[in-house]
């Protein structure tokens, strides 16, 4: 099976799919957010998920500068839905995550270390874990996140990796993206998650909220 | 009486945060692993009271790894620490052997809860 034999036409999806999407991810999106504030010991807000559609090619970054240097712990999903998620920071808000998470004060830390690295990706792999599990009693499936990888790139180098694992540059992908703000700390810690399903766990998310 | 633990997750992250909290409370952080495969191996050598044990882990996986151990000491206290909630894989972990489960993200108490109630059975 190719991936352009695999692909749902993306561009006919309608306005109550989308919608149906959006909540979904809503939901996965707080109860991620929660888990956040949780290790962070801080309020964690969240946006209104947005739905982009296009190429892989066109695909555009969600920080501001594509050449900013970002921290991404992607995970596979697997069990009833396929696909993957992704948790961006820019590089320089996971250094200050970091710090958070092992109780140093601001500035403290220096290079992005090994144990700073391991605190990021468990920060992934805590979020993909309560967004899929809140994903899995909503829609009645069972969804089960890889163990977290770790990546530091250039933001649109990692939004190249990873959705071109799909398929080739012209294919079509969907990607639900939920942008969180930690709140009650001097610095603006702003991070992404994204959803990325395959094809037709795309349209078993559709069938399991009853959206045709 | 000063209780030993063996602490069992692929992040060194994890393995610190939950060393800390039990060191804090008095246990003896005998070992670490961060594969099912080193949970098992460290167990038979240390022999530790308490074990704590993530799920998702290379080479073995922590459900595993509990069944392995507790078929060769059905009296192992193993505790799970994982990210992963769902009633399936939690019955499946007491079903292997363990004895509490602990979700993360999870606040110091609540391990401690766990940890002391296992031992005290």
């Amino acid at each position: 099976m190719t991936p352009a034999a695999a692909l749902p036409d993306f561009s006919s999806l309608k306005e109550t799919q989308l919608d149906a999407v959006r909540e979904v991810a809503n939901i996965g999106a707080g109860h991620a957010a929660n888990a956040l504030s949780q290790m962070v010991g801080s309020t964690v807000m969240i946006s209104v998920p947005r739905i982009t559609l296009a190429r892989v090619r066109d695909m555009t970054p969600m920080v501001d500068e594509p050449e900013e240097p970002v921290t991404a712990v992607l995970l596979q999903m697997m069990g009833d839905l396929t696909g993957r998620t992704l948790l961006v920071f820019p590089l320089d808000v996971a250094k200050r995550l970091a710090e958070l998470l092992l109780r140093r004060p601001s500035g403290s830390s220096g290079d992005f270390g090994m144990l700073e690295q391991s605190a990021i990706n468990e920060v992934g792999n805590v979020l993909s874990s309560a967004y899929l599990s809140a994903l899995s009693s909503f829609m009645g499936m069972l969804l089960i996140p890889s163990p977290p990888t770790l990546s530091v790139d250039k933001s649109t180098s990692v939004i190249q990796t990873a959705h071109l694992q799909f398929g080739s540059e012209d294919d079509y992908i969907l990607r639900v993206e939920s942008e969180f703000l930690v709140s009650g700390s001097i610095d603006r810690l702003r991070g992404f998650f994204l959803l990325l399903p395959d094809p037709a766990s795309l349209a078993a998310m559709l069938r399991a909220v009853r959206v045709s | 009486m000063n209780y030993t633990a063996l602490v069992c997750d692929d992040s060194v992250f994890m393995r610190t945060m939950v060393a800390d909290i039990l060191k804090n409370a008095g246990f003896e952080i005998v070992g670490e692993a961060e594969t099912g495969v080193q949970a098992i191996e460290k167990y038979r050598s240390l022999k530790p009271d308490l074990v704590t044990m993530d799920i998702v882990m290379p080479e073995i996986g922590g459900i595993d790894a509990v069944r392995a151990i507790c078929k060769e000491d059905k009296n192992a206290k193993i505790v799970m620490c994982s990210a992963l909630g769902l009633q399936a894989l939690v019955v499946e972990a007491i079903q292997a052997g363990a004895k509490d489960f602990v979700l993360k993200p999870f606040q110091a108490s609540r391990v401690l809860e766990a940890v002391q109630q296992v031992l005290a059975a």
